[in-house]
């Protein structure tokens, strides 16, 4: 593996083909079991950018329009901080004034409908593939490379990146000097995934790091895992909501398929 | 000898119905099971045996779609409850016969065949949207969405689950996009028509009334049956086929009279 070492700041997430600013904003309204129509804006918006902040530090290729959302929260949660007769000073009559948070809400609602038919679809394309025509067979959908990439199905990559938060917190600190000379490789710890997964059957995501390890290793370890997920090697699975994430080997690829190099990607 | 030679006579309709959709390599709609059964030569013959079995046969001979589309609701119905496995799917009108799903592991197993990989949500997203606001450009998907959509659509377009099915007159010339036949039959949808009781809260929006938004108005007010904008040819990129008049098609325009000529 010549191309072994691969480090975190060589590596790019693509994230446009995942999930967008919309998801996360749904997802930490879910998490934190917010009221959709009363928004805390503040609270949301620094919740919004911690994760921006995880992102940035994967090293994920962060779309403009998560920035673009960022910029919509504080310019939100700014006129939210006016005095209503402020406000209504400066906007004109008080019946013209609106919640500032309006708009986000309507598109909110309106994609979070559109979500909900998505997995209504993904049942039904389940169920589909579950029946065999008789005579001729049914033409095949050939996934694109692109699909390939994004069929994290299932699941939500925000709870990785939850999970991957907590692990992060956790590990050690001021260690950053030492990483140049601890030479992690992004393969390496996907063999090491893969090794444990096919040994102990799943894991507990947590369990995939060391408590000592420094934070480079784990930004490493976290990159290997998503590897595999997009080469289908391992699936994960949460219980319920918000628990922990166990991972699997997974029973869609064969064992002795070799793991491809990552440096496509 | 060959003349006294007989085939025994269908008990049915349904029966003639059942024979034609199980020994089909294509779906079959209602219009060409009757095509197939009028167009069936009769034995003939002048005796008084062969008089009664074409008088039989007559029957079935002059049936109407309707009478072939009773026999096919029969069908679906007696295959549901005697549990033989098998199931009557309907696809943009045309039926065929499919194993049961709860059988699907069993027939993978026998098959040989491996789970076919699903879409991914990002997928299913864009596709959701699509589906339900047909024809739509990509820049109103990307508005509902909020991310871009660029390398999603293309992929979608490339699996054959959405075409390019117009041109908008709005500045710029945005592409309109839609789904294909395909599409419902990958998620067996009978027709574009059952996504409305997916979910309650989310309906279809009227394809005709969303054309008219990608039509100049002031240019042909009076001609309003032809806000159908103009397909963009060879470049759009719409699989072979897709349109030549497929009984399957599960296109946009012309949903509403399509389903005018069947009767």
């Amino acid at each position: 593996m010549a191309q072994a070492e691969l480090f975190a700041d060589e590596y790019k997430v693509d994230l446009e083909v995942f999930e967008g600013p919309l998801d996360l904003l749904l997802y930490l309204i879910r998490r934190e079991e917010l009221d959709i129509y009363d928004i805390p804006i503040s609270h949301i918006t620094a919740e919004y950018m911690k994760y921006l902040e995880v992102m940035r530090q994967l090293n994920l290729d962060i779309a403009g329009e998560f920035v673009v959302m960022a910029a919509t929260l504080m310019v939100i949660k700014s006129r939210m901080l006016l005095p209503v007769a402020r406000r209504v000073a400066e906007e004109g009559e008080e019946e013209d004034w609106q919640d500032p948070r309006l708009d986000l809400v309507r598109q909110l609602i309106e994609y979070k409908k559109f979500k909900d038919a998505a997995g209504k679809l993904a049942e039904l394309e389940f169920l589909a593939q579950e029946s065999f025509n008789t005579g001729a067979p049914k033409p095949k959908i050939e996934k694109t490379p692109q699909d390939a990439l994004a069929s994290l199905a299932g699941y939500d990559l925000f709870d990785l990146l939850t999970a991957f938060q907590e692990v992060l917190a956790r590990a050690a600190e001021g260690q950053v000097g030492e990483l140049k000379g601890a030479r992690w490789s992004v393969p390496d710890k996907m063999d090491m995934i893969v090794a444990k997964t096919r040994s102990e059957g799943s894991v507990a995501f947590s369990r995939l790091f060391n408590a000592t390890s420094p934070r480079g290793e784990v930004i490493v370890t976290f990159l290997a895992l998503l590897e595999l997920l997009r080469q289908h090697r391992i699936t994960v699975y949460q219980n319920a909501a918000f628990h922990e994430i166990t991972v699997m080997a997974s029973d869609e690829v064969p064992d002795d398929k070799p793991l491809e190099s990552p440096d496509e990607w | 000898m060959n003349g006294e030679l007989k085939t025994p006579l269908p008990h049915s309709l349904q029966e003639i119905v059942g024979a034609l959709v199980f020994a089909s390599q294509e779906p079959l709609t209602a219009a060409d099971l009757r095509n197939t059964i009028r167009e069936t030569v009769l034995p003939g013959g002048e005796d008084d045996d062969a008089k009664k079995e074409n008088e039989i046969l007559d029957v079935y001979r002059t049936c109407t779609a309707r009478e072939v589309e009773a026999a096919l609701h029969g069908l679906e119905k007696e295959l549901e409850r005697s549990q033989i496995g098998l199931r009557l799917v309907c696809t943009g009108g045309a039926y065929r016969m499919q194993t049961v799903p709860a059988c699907g592991r069993y027939v993978r197993a026998l098959l040989k065949l491996d789970r076919p990989g699903r879409l991914s949500r990002a997928s299913l997203e864009t596709l959701a949207i699509i589906a339900y606001r047909q024809p739509i450009t990509k820049s109103e998907i990307e508005a509902i969405r909020g991310v871009a959509v660029d390398t999603m659509v293309k992929g979608l377009v490339d699996m054959g689950l959405v075409r390019l099915v117009g041109k908008s007159e709005l500045p710029g010339h945005p592409f309109l996009y839609g789904t294909t036949p395909q599409f419902l039959e990958h998620f067996g949808l009978a027709s574009l028509g059952d996504l409305n009781a997916l979910d309650p809260t989310l309906q279809r929006s009227d394809p005709k009334e969303r054309a008219k938004l990608f039509v100049k108005k002031e240019e042909n007010p009076q001609n309003e049956n032809e806000d159908v904008p103009e397909l963009p040819g060879l470049e759009a990129g719409i699989p072979d086929g897709v349109d030549a008049g497929a009984p399957a098609d599960g296109g946009v325009w012309h949903a509403a009279e399509r389903q005018d000529r069947r009767d």
